[in-house]
């Protein structure tokens, strides 16, 4: 009877210390105490450039050179919601994309070939996300001289923002006919030095990114300049969801609430894919925060 | 005046030769702790007065003659007999190393161990190559320490302590070696288990805090390892606990009163007795 006591002790003892945890410490652990609010969940695409990426209807398409089965070239590419290539599209009519944004109807992309027209170096192609083909429409921005680089679309006035190194084109896609140009290049507030990204935020102002002068810039939906935010490290492009700007820079992603200033830093921490070492371009779509490198699209959640 | 000289040579020669006689019998007592064979200073043995012609014994010394008795009455295995002759060879002889051999060896046939035991120290005094005597003597001390063992106090916190020190090296005190060779080994291999885990979950464990991806696998394989550590680290408490309180507990067991034997000598003199 004292052996099967003392037997019983021994394997409660071991079960008990089977049972005792080690402290979950991680800040990107989201199952840990002190875990910082957004963790690395993956990633998405094969790029031999990554350019611009959007969401249309909660659909990814992304524009550069893609590494498809079948190569690498231009192309356009969506994804499915795991991350894998769903579809790519590659044609004479997608030369060198630059851009993408979509209205919910429509998906806009900047093709800025140089061999087109040294007129009108950049166009603008008009596809039905259902249909991507070569019989795309192309609605030239009416501005001589100038590449568009990136592009931002508000669809409540049909608006397309289109911007190059220093000044920003609202072009109406319904009228397809150029609304006005606003900036200039300069230093003084409402000018711009390189511009490297444009987006829409949900009040219908647009914030323009100048890592030139280490600020972004925020118009009204017409183009009126309203206020800047200083940005003291280098960056490349944006995204905005909920009052919120997602800033990829060297040392993580940069959180920075433009309504209160609140800040918070993350995917700066630990060892692996969880870590964001560059600027690039970057979405803020459904509570999650993308953010591009030179070959994919990694992908942070709560 | 003649008649009163006589008189004085026999009163001191009376004195005398008794006092010297008894001073000799008492040094070889001493010397050789050896009862003294008594009356063999004539063949009177009338046994070995019928095995013997006087033709056998012609042209023998005295001494000769009582180790030829000897040899006679000891293939008779009257070891009571043949020992006086022996011993009254040595007595002839004292440097004889054969002499105190044969009276040892009819000493140890009689089961008069402590006879033995001198004699063949007095074997070992001239001789101290002796094969013979080596063997038994080694024989000898391995019977004095089974006694030794049997009567020695033994202490409960002796080998507590000892266990306490080295898991296992109690239970070698208390003679049980395997056991003790067992608890220790087993006590080793657990504590070097454990440190192996210890380690092994520090290393895990930080590349888990480092992770920022795949957390769930770097946390289980950091969890696994210290769960490991730990199960050891009870594995080896409990042998070193119940290694401690077994050798408390069997500090006078019978293992620990019984003496190593050497086989290889017991063997030894074995074949020693059957040679003689």
């Amino acid at each position: 009877m004292k052996k099967i006591i003392c037997l019983l002790t021994v394997i409660a003892a071991m079960a008990a210390v089977s049972c005792t945890p080690l402290d979950r410490t991680n800040p990107t652990d989201p199952a840990a105490d002190n875990y910082a609010g957004m963790h690395y969940m993956g990633t998405i695409g094969d790029f031999t450039q990554l350019n611009d990426f959007g969401f249309e209807n909660g659909t990814m398409w992304a524009v550069g050179i893609i590494n498809t089965p079948s190569g690498t070239s231009d192309a356009i590419a969506t994804y499915f919601s795991d991350g894998s290539l769903n579809y790519f599209f590659t044609s004479t009519a997608i030369s060198a994309p630059t851009g993408i944004a979509s209205d919910g109807t429509y998906l806009y992309v900047l093709c800025t070939d140089p061999y087109t027209s040294a007129y009108n170096p950049t166009d603008i192609k008009k596809f039905s996300p259902s249909y991507v083909s070569d019989t795309a429409m192309t609605q030239p921005p009416n501005y001589a001289g100038e590449y568009r680089y990136k592009c931002a679309v508000n669809a409540a006035n049909n608006y397309l923002y289109l911007s190059g190194a220093d000044t920003v084109m609202i072009f109406d896609t319904a009228a397809n006919s150029t609304v006005a140009v606003f900036g200039s290049g300069g230093t003084a507030d409402g000018q711009f030095s390189a511009i490297s990204d444009i987006e829409v935020c949900p009040d219908g102002n647009v914030l323009v990114a100048d890592p030139g002068l280490n600020r972004i810039s925020i118009f009204s939906p017409t183009g009126t300049y309203m206020s800047k935010i200083d940005i003291p490290f280098t960056f490349s492009g944006v995204g905005i969801e909920d009052n919120s700007i997602y800033i990829p820079s060297s040392d993580g992603i940069h959180k920075i609430r433009y309504d209160t200033g609140e800040s918070l830093l993350f995917a700066d921490y630990g060892d692996g894919n969880g870590k964001v070492m560059q600027a690039g371009p970057c979405e803020a779509h459904g509570g999650r925060v993308y953010a591009g490198t030179a070959s994919a699209i990694k992908v942070f959640g709560p | 005046m003649g008649k009163f000289l006589l008189i004085f040579c026999l009163i001191v020669l009376s004195v005398f030769i008794p006092a010297t006689a008894s001073a000799l019998e008492a040094d070889e007592q001493a010397d050789a702790q050896q009862p003294q064979p008594s009356g063999i200073t004539e063949l009177q043995n009338e046994a070995i007065k019928q095995q013997t012609s006087a033709a056998e014994t012609q042209g023998m010394t005295k001494m000769e003659k009582y180790f030829y008795y000897g040899d006679k009455l000891f293939a008779a295995k009257d070891y009571t007999n043949a020992v006086k002759y022996y011993y009254a060879a040595t007595k002839l002889e004292p440097a004889n190393v054969n002499a105190w051999k044969k009276t040892a060896f009819c000493y140890y046939q009689l089961k008069k161990h402590n006879y033995a035991y001198s004699a063949f120290q007095k074997v070992l005094k001239y001789d101290k190559n002796d094969r013979d005597a080596l063997q038994f003597m080694d024989f000898y001390k391995t019977v004095m320490e089974t006694n030794r063992k049997k009567t020695e106090k033994r202490e409960m916190t002796d080998s507590l302590w000892r266990s306490c020190v080295l898991p296992g090296w109690g239970q070698i005190h208390n003679n049980q070696a395997g056991k003790g060779i067992i608890i220790g080994g087993a006590f080793i291999a657990s504590v070097g288990m454990s440190v192996f885990n210890v380690a092994d979950e520090k290393a895990k464990y930080d590349k888990y805090v480092r992770a920022n991806e795949n957390w769930e696998i770097a946390y289980k394989e950091a969890q696994d390892a210290w769960t490991g550590a730990l199960i050891w680290g009870i594995v080896g408490g409990i042998i070193y606990a119940a290694g401690a309180a077994d050798a408390a507990l069997n500090y006078d067991c019978e293992e620990a009163r019984t003496a190593f034997l050497d086989y290889r000598d017991n063997a030894l003199c074995i074949c020693a007795q059957t040679r003689w």
